[in-house]
């Protein structure tokens, strides 16, 4: 990701896709919601080990909220009318506090998902691995690509 | 004498009344009004805070007119199994009675600062904020 000046910024977003076996799942990690104006959804509680297998890896692993950037989106005219671009980047570590900069004003922040539930899966994910009870295993199944003729559909950005 | 936070809950009939006036001349009490929906020929609900030595019998005037009079802190309760503190309601609550604690980023509930808006009952993603009128 790159801001306005052309600098090489921390993206703190992605969307992964997995596959598990619903009927193993625990309901604490897996609760259909609603979010007012957007509909029904499911909220995911997922923990993803790293491996640190280099030096680049443990970089970008050990990044910090202030090293994280996340673009500031209009969903309340822009994105709906598909207009590209945003209002700058904020770091994590702002968004955390409580309050942002955008154009100049104040704009207090609210979280969407649980830092506190975060913190547990991480918690359970390491005493898993500490005990030696995580263990990997080969793909179930690989996911479509481009390479199955699988095509994304996304709006374009600035 | 601390303020005394309370919801009142009247029926039609009751509306026409001037219940504030009679609390402030006859009871001698301090009302402050924080939140009010009242309408000609429909229930209302109103959230006051009074003050006053003679607030108890206030209150007691309130129910004989057949007004329902609950302790605000019962009005809005979290349901802690539900919640899984993501913090949406945070930025939706005008007092400041849901807010997010710092640095554990856990989300903290001060019923005492509540004026029953039910905002945060429509952002709960988890719909954890429950009430109890």
């Amino acid at each position: 990701m790159i801001n306005v000046e052309g600098k090489e910024i921390g993206s703190a977003g992605g969307t992964l896709a997995v596959t598990g076996d619903l009927k193993q799942m625990s309901p604490r990690w897996l609760i259909g919601t609603s979010y007012l104006g957007y509909g029904a959804t499911l909220s995911v509680g997922i923990g993803i080990p790293i491996p640190i297998l280099n030096e680049e890896i443990a970089r970008y692993a050990a990044m910090k909220d202030e090293e994280l950037f996340a673009p500031v989106v209009d969903y309340g005219e822009a994105y709906p009318s598909f207009t590209p671009g945003n209002l700058g980047y904020v770091s994590y570590a702002e968004l955390k506090s409580g309050k942002i900069k955008v154009n100049g004003k104040d704009v207090i922040t609210a979280p969407l998902s649980s830092m506190s539930r975060a913190r547990e899966i991480a918690s359970t994910l390491k005493g898993w691995i500490q005990k030696g009870e995580f263990q990997l295993t080969e793909p179930v199944k690989t996911l479509p690509s481009p390479a199955d003729g699988f095509t994304a559909h996304s709006i374009k950005e600035a | 004498m601390s303020p005394k936070r309370i919801v009142l809950r009247f029926g039609i009939d009751s509306t026409v009344k001037p219940i504030v006036y009679r609390l402030v001349k006859d009871y001698d009490l301090v009302v402050n009004i924080m939140r009010a929906d009242v309408n000609p020929k429909k229930e209302g609900m109103m959230v006051l805070e009074v003050t006053g030595d003679r607030s108890e019998e206030g209150l007691d005037y309130l129910r004989n007119l057949g007004i329902s009079v609950q302790d605000l802190n019962q009005g809005i309760v979290r349901n802690d199994e539900k919640c899984v503190m993501c913090g949406a309601c945070t930025g939706i609550c005008p007092t400041g009675a849901l807010y997010m604690q710092r640095p554990s980023m856990e989300v903290g509930f001060d019923g005492d600062q509540c004026v029953v808006c039910l905002l945060c009952t429509k952002v709960c993603p988890m719909k954890a904020m429950e009430v109890h009128l």
